[in-house]
């Protein structure tokens, strides 16, 4: 038996960035779908109505507009709903102040943008639990078991 | 002990009036005398909301003192105690006490009755009731309490009464003793009060002697009552004798008997007297109480066959009512009245006190002890008295009946007799209790008074309860009294027996020859009377008898068949018409067949003819066969027929009777309908009568009303003018006179006494009495001359200590007949004086003055040369003890010689030019030293303008001279110093316009002092061009608001470097407050500057190094984003291959066409905002036209939205145009983007805080949330997706940084439209010179 897929969320202000990233995902052949939400509250909101399942992983931007990613962390720690969820940050800022900032907020990984295969590998590497897999010509997120 | 006795003995004589009182009361009051061991306590119906004046009025009359009643006082004797308004009075322990009064409407306050009940319950024997004129009937009911209790009462006689309601219904209730006219009351009081109450001192000692008396005056009372009062005890018919003694004035028993035996009406009062017993309702609440519970179990036991109680000696019927009220409670209350099986004998031998138990109406004060619960239900209120309800009073029958003499009444289940037997001798109490016994059914009760017992009838009556009140009859003994009259003449035993054996023997030989006639001729028959009782029966008469339902009597009807019983009542009747005659009528037998009986009746009288005999009846029956009243055929046979005959003619003879019976009783019927028509025919007139006399006096009452409040406001009025007039007089500071036309003085003010030594009491002395001070003219021509010629005459009194004005006018009354004068003095004197004395302090004021300012006088005599010198002159020369002779050239002499021309010419310029003459010089003293003068002077000159004189004064200004000389060398130091530092000071006149550089000035401009006439619009050409704006500012700002200003700012000096200075100024502020001058000084601080300005400048290095490396992330993350989007999109078109499809292709080119616009306007906003500098000029601006200038240039954007911008007016302030344009248009454009989905609303005002003003520009937006409104002014923040709304996230960031360049803040918060406020505070002060970091 095969470990489940992972899904991932990701919230960010910028369209653009995740028209690029899905377009290059499909490019290396990496079959990892990524839901898409410009704000935290659209994010809870599908979850509850059922459009969306809830995600394993939640990518945060931290420049959204009229709060910051930090805030979205410490939000998405305290949230029942998303118990067990694994968060972190992937920003275009290289500011080492952000970095610390995003670890204090709780922060399990923390990537650069663009969001491609590198950033992919490194949240792998972050996290532990989940792992790139290749299978023939795709390549799948998957949990690794414990 | 005396005391004791004394007041024991005090009469108490209450006297009640109403409407008419006033003149009884002062004409009884006016007689009577201080000597009369008693007090009177009078109470006279008053309007309660009115202050009397009662006791002023009586005082008046009275030779008694008077004064009205307080809670609680113990009235002594001779004192006459007037109840006051809205108040009842009663007596308490021998105390008078206030009470308020009674609520019920038609209650007169104060209540006569109540004062009365009070008076004769406390008081006995003593009380005396008076009731004088008034309508209504307060008082009646009072004066039989007092009368019960043993106290006289006196009425006004009804002729004398102005009303005779009150009198008429006093004596109405018979318990009246004596009836006069209000005066001879008063006389009569001495024989009624101090006639000692005891008839052993009446009478000589030895009662028994007298019995005589007594039994002579009880006969006179049987004779004409018809009651027997010997077995009544004695010492209440004394005590009762005793008290009509001292009411008719007899001087002894004797002599009474004497009046009574010519007097029915004596005998009458006698009777009534001796009958009068305390009555009331509830009367001994408690014992009531006890009875309660019996009462209950009879209404259980017995209710159901009905209840009988029985009253004696009811009198005015209130214990028979309160029986009544009790039963009908046990019985369920009055809602159940109706059916209540209750009968109630109220029985007494006093007509006129059951008349009064009939009416069942009553005073409001008899319902004082009815529990209040009673009263509403089973009372009606209303102007006449409270009636007892009509349902209550048809429980009670009230009659005639004599306990001693008449027969009791039967099964009675309670007998009420209380307060009755205490009157009676023993023997009748026993033969009284015997015949209650006798009247009571078995079980009955007897409810007996407080003070009473049984005693000799223990056999008869068994105690129930603790009390020994209520009696159970004991049903041992027969029930019949032996005797039913007690007083009645009763032989002797042995008498009795022998009478009835020998009247026994005869009756039964009359029976025995009776009986065997009537069995001869008619063996079964009956002997009946007339009213159908059987007597007697003989043979057989069983066929005909049958015993009828219910009680069984011995009457026909209730012993024989109906048929018969019935036909034998009409032979009665047709006997009774035929007496003698044997009549007879035959009927069938119903019970056997075939019998026939055939009925005769005989009449004869028992006894002989007259008056006691009866009416007998032989009915005999004879029973024989049917005989055949018709054959077999049909035919009636001749003895039937007259049988028939018979029987027709008496039932004809029957009906005959029952018509003529008809006749008669309808003939009587109407007889008695037209008398009841005509009694209410009469009752109606007088009813109507009385509507019309009620009306009549109810309209008096209410014009007396009127009058009497007009009387009283006039009182009140002319009380206050003579109180008024009073003080007036007595106060007013002028002697002030009134005389009459006789010149005597009536009025004079407490002044006029003094002067004139006089006083006026009830005496009017002469005008020429008065003792005039010295100097006054005689004031009786005055006077006269006043009068006679009815015009005011004024003279004035004038002598060295005298000023005095008098005036003296004539009054005249409405007739305009003079009446008199009136005279004022006006006293001037003192005036004249004061005067005198204030210009002597003056004089000596003037000198002191001149003294104490150290200023010498001198005085020129022109021609002469002649010269005064003051002291203080003298002492400037030192000259004091020698004195100065001479002239004005020995003065010149000792002027100093350099200065000695000079005064010379200043005096010939005076005289001659009229120059004024001022002058400072020096002056030689006595030592040789020389002093500072200062004199000045003032010539006159003659018509040919010759100088005549010359007065002046010489001030010594030494001192100031050398004040002078030091401040002058101070200047001197000063200058030097400024010289040294460089600093310069100025002075700038307002007023004159007038501007002033020190030399410094000069120099730090590179001038020398006198190159340039100096002036602000000179001074400011010579700061930078780009500063003078500021420059022009700040001085503006200190001569407008007059405060200190200070700036920093490039000069051009002369030789055209350049420097710079700070200048530093204060306000100099006139009289009026206005700004009157500016001063400060200048410094050059070129030096100073340049090292300030490198230290500043490396701290703000640092400062903006660390934000620029801060600066630097967020831009590199702000730019990079578009750069790195645009990077990605053209990575994939160009590397894509066949992975980008050409609908793609064009969507990412299209994206990074956005996302580089996105980068120039971030690029664009930054430029802006690192183009604010500090460096742009400041110039006064207009906020309100930068404003409307940057709302135009939004234009696009406004009619997009559809926004709405309205602004108050905006103050001008010293600000860069272009900034301020710029942060309206970031605010303004912001307001609009966030502004809501439809028509933003924008407003702009303006607020003076004092030292700032705050300017807002609001909208009705969203607004902004409260922790987001410190963040939205950082660089790149953004509250919305880039998609929603354009902009680089600059704008508020360079508003920010443009609203501290001029020193001023600007923050977000809430706007009363409903969005965000964005407010901006411009300090009035702001250093603009000298921005904050």
């Amino acid at each position: 038996m095969q470990p489940r897929p992972i899904k991932i969320a990701v919230i960010d202000d910028n369209e653009d960035e995740i028209l690029i990233s899905r377009h290059r995902f499909r490019m290396s052949g990496i079959e990892v779908p990524l839901d898409h939400h410009l704000s935290l509250a659209q994010l809870e909101r599908s979850v509850a109505d059922g459009r969306v399942e809830c995600p394993d992983i939640v990518i945060v931007d931290m420049h959204l507009p009229g709060t910051r990613g930090t805030d979205v962390l410490r939000h998405l720690r305290g949230a029942t709903s998303f118990k067990g969820v694994r968060r972190g940050i992937c920003t275009g800022s290289n500011d080492p102040a952000d970095r610390a900032d995003a670890l204090a907020a709780g922060a399990e990984f923390y990537l650069t943008k663009p969001l491609d295969r590198a950033a992919l590998e490194l949240l792998c590497t972050q996290l532990g639990s989940v792992a790139l897999v290749t299978e023939g010509a795709e390549t799948r997120l998957r949990g690794v078991p414990a | 002990m005396d005391e004791e006795i004394r007041l024991n003995d005090l009469a108490w004589v209450g006297i009640g009036a109403s409407a008419g009182g006033l003149d009884a009361l002062r004409a009884l009051l006016s007689k009577l005398g201080s000597e009369l061991p008693a007090t009177f306590v009078v109470v006279q119906h008053m309007a309660p909301q009115h202050r009397s004046l009662l006791t002023e009025l009586l005082s008046r009359e009275a030779k008694i003192p008077v004064v009205e009643v307080r809670d609680g006082c113990a009235p002594l004797a001779g004192h006459v105690y007037v109840t006051p308004p809205n108040h009842d009075v009663i007596v308490e322990n021998r105390r008078l006490k206030l009470l308020p009064p009674s609520d019920q409407p038609a209650s007169p306050k104060p209540s006569v009755d109540r004062f009365f009940r009070s008076l004769g319950r406390e008081i006995g024997e003593h009380a005396v009731g008076v009731i004088l004129s008034g309508t209504g009937s307060d008082g009646a009911y009072g004066v039989q309490e007092i009368r019960a209790c043993g106290g006289i009462t006196i009425v006004q006689s009804e002729g004398s009464a102005q009303y005779s309601g009150m009198p008429s219904a006093a004596i109405d209730t018979g318990c009246v003793d004596l009836i006069f006219p209000p005066d001879k009351i008063a006389e009569n009081f001495a024989g009624i009060i101090s006639r000692p109450r005891n008839l052993e001192s009446l009478i000589d000692p030895g009662i028994n002697s007298h019995d005589d008396e007594f039994a002579g005056l009880c006969r006179l009372l049987e004779e004409h009552t018809g009651v027997d009062f010997r077995q009544y005890k004695t010492n209440t018919l004394r005590r009762r004798i005793e008290r009509r003694i001292a009411a008719v004035g007899a001087a002894s028993l004797e002599g009474y008997v004497d009046t009574a035996r010519g007097s029915k009406t004596e005998l009458d009062s006698l009777f009534s007297d001796l009958l009068i017993s305390v009555t009331s309702f509830f009367r001994d609440q408690r014992e009531f109480d006890t009875l309660v519970p019996y009462i209950q179990q009879l209404v259980s036991e017995r209710g159901n066959s009905g209840i009988r109680i029985w009253v004696p000696g009811c009198a005015t019927g209130e214990e028979a009512y309160t029986l009544a009220i009790l039963f009908c409670e046990a019985f369920g209350g009055i809602g159940r009245m109706m059916d209540i099986p209750l009968q109630i004998f109220g029985t007494d031998v006093d007509e006129r006190a059951l008349a009064v138990a009939r009416r069942g109406t009553y005073p409001p004060a008899a319902l004082d002890d009815i529990p209040e619960s009673y009263v509403e239900p089973y009372f009606s209120v209303s102007q006449n008295g409270n009636t007892v309800s009509k349902w209550l009073r048809d429980k009670i029958v009230f009659s005639r009946h004599n306990l001693c003499q008449n027969p009791p009444f039967r099964n009675i289940d309670l007998v009420s007799c209380r307060n009755l037997l205490i009157y009676f001798r023993p023997e009748l109490q026993r033969q009284v209790l015997q015949r209650l016994h006798f009247g009571l059914s078995d079980g009955g009760l007897l409810f007996v008074g407080r003070s009473e017992s049984i005693t000799g009838a223990e056999d008869l009556f068994r105690p129930i309860g603790q009390a020994r009140r209520i009696f159970r009859r004991a049903s041992a003994l027969s029930g019949r009294p032996q005797t039913l009259s007690g007083f009645q003449y009763r032989p002797t035993h042995r008498q009795i027996k022998s009478a009835i054996a020998a009247e026994k023997r005869e009756e039964r030989r009359r029976i025995r020859m009776l009986d065997s006639l009537v069995k001869s001729v008619a063996p079964h028959s009956l002997i009946v009377d007339e009213s159908g009782y059987i007597r007697r029966v003989y043979g057989d008469v069983s066929p005909f008898s049958a015993m009828a339902e219910g009680d069984v009597r011995t009457t026909l009807g209730s012993l024989l068949l109906p048929e018969f019983s019935q036909q034998i009542r009409n032979l009665i009747r047709i006997a009774l018409r035929s007496p003698g005659q044997k009549r007879a009528v035959t009927m069938q037998m119903r019970r056997e067949e075939g019998k026939q009986v055939t009925i005769s009746i005989f009449h004869f009288e028992d006894g002989e003819e007259g008056a006691d005999s009866e009416k007998l009846f032989v009915v005999s029956f004879e029973i024989h066969d049917v005989e055949a009243a018709e054959d077999r055929d049909g035919n009636l046979s001749g003895e039937g027929i007259a049988a028939l005959e018979r029987e027709l003619e008496l039932t004809r003879e029957n009906l005959q009777l029952n018509i003529e019976e008809l006749e008669t009783s309808n003939e009587e019927m109407q007889a008695l309908n037209e008398e009841l028509q005509s009694t209410n025919e009469e009752l109606q007139a007088t009813n109507e009568e009385l509507e019309t006399a009620n009306e009549e006096l109810q309209s008096s009452n209410e014009e007396l009303t009127t009058v009497n409040q007009e009387l009283h406001v006039s009182t009140q009025e002319l009380d206050s003018v003579n109180h008024d007039l009073n003080s007036i007089l007595s106060h007013v500071a002028s002697p002030l006179m009134v005389v009459d036309t006789n010149l005597q003085i009536t009025r004079m003010s407490e002044a006029a006494k003094r002067l004139f030594d006089i006083d006026i009491g009830a005496a009017q002395p002469h005008v020429s009495v008065c003792r005039l001070p010295d100097g006054y003219p005689p004031l009786t021509p005055i006077f006269s001359a006043a009068m006679s010629g009815g015009t005011l005459v004024e003279r004035q009194i004038t002598s060295d200590t005298l000023s005095v004005t008098l005036r003296v006018a004539p009054y005249v009354n409405r007739q305009r007949e003079v009446k008199g004068a009136v005279a004022v003095f006006s006293d001037n004197t003192a005036r004249l004086l004061e005067t005198q004395r204030a210009l002597r302090t003056s004089e000596e004021r003037f000198d002191l003055a001149v003294k104490g300012a150290r200023i010498g006088l001198w005085d020129l005599d022109v021609s002469s040369g002649r010269l005064f010198l003051s002291e203080v002159y003298l002492e400037v020369l030192g000259l004091l003890g020698d004195g100065f002779r001479g002239g004005l050239e020995d003065l010149l002499e000792r002027v100093h010689p350099s200065d000695r021309a000079r005064f010379r010419d200043a005096l010939d310029a005076h005289f001659s030019e009229r120059e004024p003459l001022q002058l400072e010089h020096r002056i030689r003293h006595l030592d040789g030293t020389y002093r500072w003068i200062e004199t000045r002077g003032q010539a006159s000159w003659d018509a040919d303008g010759k100088p005549v004189r010359c007065v002046g004064s010489a001030d010594d200004v030494t001192e100031r001279k050398a004040i002078e000389r030091r401040l002058s060398e101070r200047t001197k130091l000063m200058l030097l110093a400024q010289e040294v530092a460089k600093v310069g000071h100025w002075h700038y006149d307002v007023a004159q316009g007038e501007t002033v550089w020190s030399a410094q000035v000069y120099a730090i401009h590179g001038m020398t002092p006198g190159g340039l006439a100096p002036s602000p619009e000179a001074s400011v050409r010579f700061f930078h061009p780009d500063d003078r704006a500021m420059v022009t500012a700040k001085i503006r700002r200190s001569l407008k608001q007059g405060a200190p200003g200070e700036f920093t700012a490039r000069l051009s000096r002369a030789d055209g470097t350049e420097a710079l200075v700070q200048w530093r100024c204060m306000v100099e502020r006139g009289e009026d407050g206005e700004v009157s001058a500016l001063f400060g000084v200048l410094i050059d601080v070129t030096d100073m500057h340049q090292t300030a300005e490198l230290r500043r400048a490396l701290k703000d290095l640092a400062t903006s190094n660390a934000e620029l490396e801060r600066f630097g992330y967020v831009c590199s993350h702000d730019l990079r984003e578009p750069v790195r989007t645009i990077a990605g999109f053209a990575e994939l078109i160009l590397h894509g291959g066949n992975h980008v499809n050409p609908q793609e292709r064009e969507d990412y080119l299209r994206r990074i066409l956005k996302n580089s616009d996105r980068l120039m306007d971030i690029i664009n906003a930054l430029m802006a905002f690192s183009r604010l500098d500090a460096t742009v000029p400041i110039e006064p601006v207009d906020l309100a036209r930068i404003f409307d200038d940057a709302a135009d240039a939004l234009g696009s954007l406004v009619e997009t939205h559809k926004a709405k911008i309205t602004r108050e007016t905006l103050p001008v302030l010293d600000a860069n145009s272009t900034h301020m344009r710029q942060l309206f248009q970031n605010l303004i454009g912001n307001a609009i983007k966030y502004g809501g989905e439809t028509s933003p609303e924008i407003r702009a005002t303006a607020q003076d805080t004092g030292p700032a003003w705050v300017i807002s520009i609001e909208d009705n937006g969203q607004g902004v949330p409260e922790e987001q409104r410190e963040s939205i002014f950082s660089l790149f923040n953004r509250l919305h997706r880039k998609g929603e709304v354009e902009g680089a996230g600059m704008g508020l960031p360079i508003c920010r940084k443009i609203v501290r360049l001029c020193g001023g803040e600007i923050w977000c918060d809430e706007s009363a439209l409903g969005g965000a406020a964005f407010r901006i505070r411009f300090p009035k002060e702001a250093d603009l010179a000298a921005p904050p970091d």
